[in-house]
């Protein structure tokens, strides 16, 4: 595994258009007509369910069943449906995404700093283990959930952990694609002469790291903390396992348990299709705001044969 | 953990070294190792003293009912010192079970759990449940039905208080029956095949009913019904019989329709198309457990008047049988805290008319726990409008008393469950025969037994 | 940094040629604190890495060679831990459902990933090439499902399979299509679908972000000798993004073995989808509702085995072929 060279991606913007740039002068007015119909329809593709959700969401539970889907209902009532969403069952939605708020920004935070640290460790200090270390965690990323979900919640109840905040905060502090990355990055974006300078000028490790290593790994970094926020996010199996209070769950669980009461209580499907839309609308104003700051680094993370 | 455990027989350390641990990670594991291994058996261990007067309580009730609270308040107004929680987890076998067990293994067990009787022998595999029977519970036996009561008993213990039952009651669209020309509710099987067919060559796209592809629970009522016995615990060591004359019978009377192509076979029952149907008068019944009646109603509670109650079509030749479907009851889970408290509060909330009426109407519990109950509770105000001012709590207590009292659930039965629905889901799709379906999954489940380390042989 | 910090993680004190005037007895001590500092860099991420991944691990490793034995109907007369062998792996690879539910991962691996990546190629390649329009929009919306957690992805697309409920059938319906989304052999397409829908723009951002590190020299003397865009996305822009495929490739290969949510969800849709549909599914029911640790950790030691092989067998290919050219 090598790096390709990251630092001349992420710096540069007058190379940004540069891939499209090489190749533009050549295209003609029908091979842009024909790309940007074959982009537009794929862009249908990713925009139907979301849509669907944002329409059914203003229907009542009948105008669900029995209105077509892509259409209206009868009545209009996302207003109602979002408020009963909010509070319904003591207002617990609101509860849920603080949680999966607190779970994935804290979370995320805390996990880039200490991948960061790991992985500057290993790219800038030649110590013994290093490479043991390094591949351990590698095959971190190959185990199953499902074989650490039972065993870690096992661990967790010894200690006291289960069912409570730390037992879904803590595993979502390890990264280890996060400190593959930062090892790579630093590898290739830190220089030893900046660190070797540093310590000339009698700076302590720890300072270097903080002022000079975070920064020069800063496109990495992101790359890393928006990874895991959306990881942990969209993590199901470990709260699942973890959690039996309704009060610590995250969206997910919490929407997966309303669906569950589906059978028993109709106006359920409403509460599941609303709440399914909001937990949506966040993460995706996110990812589309943030997508440009994703890629930094991530070449870097390239398995190179 | 709170009880001697049982010495690890057997394993070596060399055995674990062979294993390829490494000394230090041994400790780790042999620690948390032991705690797996759960409990001893529960008669030795230590009666739980009932709590002192001045002292005040809390104890946790885990259901899958999210209106328990509400139940629970009333209870908790009366009793300051004796205060119950609810706390809401997902149903049994959707990941309720699994959180018990885990508590019990971690330790951090609530004092109360809804088990349904299924499971009970489940939990009595890990020494899940308190025996209540040391803790007096056997002196409300009397408040109860008889087969509903028995339904938690086990090798001379009392593993739960019954909370509901499911005797199962045949739900129709009367209108719908109006219109498709069946006359109401069949009396025999072979009148529901006829009307089976009639509906579905009234060219509407409309079916009977969905077959519930793969649905153990409904089949075990089915054959429960037909005289069948499918575990036995005689001499000592189980016994597994799922392919006695009954169930054979029960399996190809339904193969036969499924292959004439008169049942719903795309809309599986609790999917989502499924309450459509129902809502829309394409599926014009569910042959289910009496607590039936509270989805059917949340499902299209705006119209009223479609929908009436009977009991199931019978099998002919004269004697009348039923069965049931679910049911579930208030179990002390191993190691709780409160053993004495707990039980009081489990027999108060299935048989004081308040608790159980509240239970109607905030849970749609099935039948409560007594005949006597039933008949006094909310339900059974007069004629009910919502099903076409039928009062249907007099067809269900009729049926009640045809319900076997010796039916057993086996000890993996959440396994049995899964070899039933594979099997009979691979025989669905494949047009393979329901019958060798059910000797497949006899033969996986006394595996199964034997796997945990029981005794247990084929009846058949 | 003053001497107090010195202790703490991470800050250990200045250093270079001030040190090396220091007497010889200092320097050995302060030699081996300078060997601490990458384990104070290293040392929290291994710490939690070791209580939520190794100890966890070995546990399971440990559940797996075990077994208890019961004595009478329920266990009532006593029972006991025993050393297993391989005897939970045997039963494990004797259930048909759950080797079954590796094959049926393996089938779904094939199809899905190459389709998958096939087309976040195209996309990236459409993308990245001069006739896009608003690339960064179109961008910025093939990567939004990404952002959808997989609970709810299919709970949304669940609704678009039910028939007389799904508008898209309703639509296929009209043209006289009736495809049986969420039948027995429908189902796992289904679910691919979802995968697919949710990941083509994440690997997609990631084909794009290496796209762009290809020199503009390389395109120009591509155009000099006359190559199309067909001929350069083949020589040129293909052979240099190959790091990112493999990358791609194998996060792919990993996260097909580890399906739960998807299917897991949808099950409330169809009878399909049995508890054991995927590995994960069958190892989280034995553990959880069959209760048998032993079994479900074997299990779960079986997945990570396939995981491995095929991570690696997928990368010992890649470099085959690399070291024949």
């Amino acid at each position: 595994m090598t790096t390709t060279d990251v630092k001349k991606d992420d710096r540069a913007p007058a190379r940004r258009r540069r891939g499209g740039g090489g190749t533009a002068t050549g295209a003609s007015a029908r091979s842009r007509i024909l790309v940007t119909a074959i982009l537009a329809v794929a862009a249908v593709y990713f925009l139907v369910p979301v849509y669907w959700v944002f329409v059914a969401a203003t229907k009542t539970t009948s105008d669900l069943f029995d209105s077509f889907g892509f259409g209206l209902g009868e009545e209009f009532v996302l207003f109602a449906n979002v408020s009963e969403v909010l509070t319904y069952n003591g207002g617990v939605f609101w509860r849920w995404t603080l949680n999966s708020l607190l779970y994935s920004v804290l979370g995320a935070l805390l996990a880039t700093l200490l991948a960061a640290a790991a992985g500057y460790a290993l790219a800038k200090y030649d110590f013994r283990g290093r490479e043991l270390v390094f591949g351990l965690v590698l095959g971190g990323v190959l185990v199953p959930a499902a074989a650490t979900a039972l065993p870690l919640y096992l661990l967790f109840s010894q200690i006291g952990l289960a069912n409570t905040y730390w037992a879904v905060l803590l595993p979502g502090l390890i990264s280890p694609f996060g400190l593959y990355l930062c090892r790579i990055y630093a590898d290739a974006s830190v220089p030893d002469s900046v660190i070797e300078s540093a310590r000339l000028e009698g700076a302590g490790e720890g300072r270097i790291f903080f002022t000079l290593g975070l920064r020069m790994m800063a496109p990495a970094l992101v790359t890393v903390f928006l990874f895991q926020m959306v990881g942990i996010w969209n993590n199901y199996f470990l709260p699942l396992v973890m959690l039996a209070d309704e009060e610590l769950y995250p969206i997910t669980l919490g929407l997966v348990t309303w669906q569950s009461y589906q059978g028993r209580d109709i106006e359920m499907y409403t509460r599941v299709v609303t709440g399914s839309m909001l937990s949506v609308i966040p993460l995706v104003i996110a990812i589309i705001v943030l997508q440009r700051y994703w890629r930094g680094g991530m070449t870097a993370g390239a398995v190179k044969g | 953990m709170k009880v001697p455990l049982p010495p690890p027989g057997g394993m070596s350390r060399r055995d674990l070294v062979r294993a390829g641990l490494t000394a230090s990670a041994l400790g780790s594991a042999a620690a948390l190792g032991g705690c797996a291994a759960t409990v001893g058996p529960a008669e030795d261990r230590p009666l739980v003293p009932p709590k002192g007067p001045d002292e005040n309580i809390t104890l946790t009730y885990w259901t899958w009912w999210p209106g328990l609270q509400a139940v629970a308040d009333i209870w908790n107004a009366e009793h300051p010192d004796i205060q119950v929680r609810a706390v809401t987890i997902p149903g049994g076998l959707d990941g309720g079970y699994a959180k018990m067990f885990n508590s019990l293994i971690a330790g951090n067990q609530p004092d109360l759990a809804q088990v349904e009787f299924f499971q009970i022998p489940s939990f009595l595999l890990e020494n899940g449940l308190e025996d209540l029977g040391r803790y007096g519970v056997t002196e409300y036996a009397d408040r109860y039905d008889e087969w509903q009561w028995l339904q938690a008993s086990y090798v001379g213990g009392h593993y739960g208080v019954p909370v509901d039952s499911g005797p199962m009651t045949y739900f129709y669209r009367a209108d719908k029956y109006e219109e498709w020309g069946v006359d109401g509710a069949p009396a025999t099987w072979e009148e529901y095949a006829e009307a089976a067919r009639r509906v579905a060559a009234a060219g509407d796209g409309a079916f009977i009913e969905s077959f519930p592809v793969g649905d153990a629970d409904w089949l075990a009522a089915m054959c429960m019904q037909a005289g069948a016995r499918w575990f036995g615990t005689e001499g000592g060591e189980w016994s597994v019989n799922l392919v006695d004359d009954a169930s054979v019978r029960v399996a190809e009377f339904w193969e036969g329709l499924v292959r004439e192509g008169v049942l719903d076979l795309t809309r599986a029952v609790w999917s989502t198309g499924w309450f459509q149907g129902l809502q829309q008068g394409t599926i014009g019944t569910w042959t289910v457990g009496s607590w039936g009646d509270a989805i059917i109603r949340g499902n299209d509670p705006d119209n009223p008047g479609r929908w009436k109650a009977a009991g199931m079509p019978q099998w002919g030749g004269g004697e009348r049988r039923e069965g049931t479907w679910g049911g579930s009851a208030s179990a002390v889970l191993t190691g709780a805290p409160h053993p004495h408290e707990a039980m009081l509060f489990a027999n108060w909330l299935s048989t004081d008319q308040r608790a159980v009426d509240a239970m109607i109407t905030e849970c749609g519990i099935g039948w409560a726990a007594s005949e006597e109950l039933n008949t006094n509770s909310v339900r059974n105000q007069g004629p009910d409008p919502y099903f076409s001012d039928q009062n249907y709590t007099s067809t269900i207590a009729e049926a009640t008393g045809y319900i076997p009292t010796d039916w057993e659930w086996g000890p993996t039965l959440s396994s049995t469950k899964d070899h039933i629905g594979d099997a009979f889901r691979s025989a669905v799709a494949e047009g393979t025969s329901f019958v060798d379906a059910l000797a497949l999954a006899q033969k996986r489940t006394v595996d199964d037994i034997r796997n945990k380390g029981l005794s247990v042989r084929s009846a058949s | 940094m003053t001497a107090t910090t010195r202790s703490a993680p991470g800050e250990e004190s200045p250093d270079g040629p001030r040190t090396a005037t220091a007497a010889p007895p200092r320097r050995r001590s302060r030699a081996r604190s300078r060997a601490l500092v990458p384990w104070g860099f290293v040392g929290p991420f291994l710490a939690l890495f070791t209580l939520c991944f190794v100890l966890p691990i070995l546990y399971a490793v440990y559940q797996s060679f075990i077994q208890i034995r019961r004595y009478g109907l329920f266990g009532e007369e006593g029972r006991e831990t025993v050393f297993a062998g391989l005897d939970n792996y045997t039963r494990a690879l004797g259930q048909e459902t759950f080797v079954d539910s590796i094959g049926r991962v393996l089938l779904f691996g094939a199809v899905q990933v190459p389709v998958m990546l096939g087309l976040a190629l195209v996309l990236a390649l459409l993308l990245e090439s001069a006739s896009a329009r608003w690339p960064g929009f179109f961008r910025a919306l093939y990567f939004m499902p990404y952002g959808v957690p997989g609970v709810v992805a299919s709970l949304l697309w669940g609704f678009l399979y039910v028939p007389g409920l799904s508008p898209i059938l309703d639509v296929a319906g009209l043209v006289g299509l009736e495809p049986d989304l969420l039948g027995p052999s429908g189902v796992l397409w289904s679910i691919a679908n979802i995968i697919t829908w949710m990941f083509i723009g994440y690997n997609m951002l990631i084909l794009v972000a290496q796209l762009k590190t290809i020199p503009g020299e390389l395109y120009e003397s591509a155009r000099i000798d006359g190559a199309g865009p067909l001929q350069t996305a083949w020589n040129i822009q293909l052979p240099l993004i190959r790091p990112a495929l493999v990358l791609t490739t194998i996060f792919s290969i990993i996260g097909t073995l580890q399906l739960f949510a998807e299917p897991q969800i949808l099950a409330a849709f169809t009878v399909n989808i049995d508890s054991a549909y995927t590995p994960n599914m069958a190892a989280y029911n034995s553990a959880f509702t069959d209760n048998d640790y032993n079994v479900a950790a074997a299990q779960s030691v079986v997945v990570a085995l396939t995981a491995f092989v095929l991570s690696f067998g997928f990368l010992w290919l890649v470099n085959r072929k690399d070291r024949r050219r």
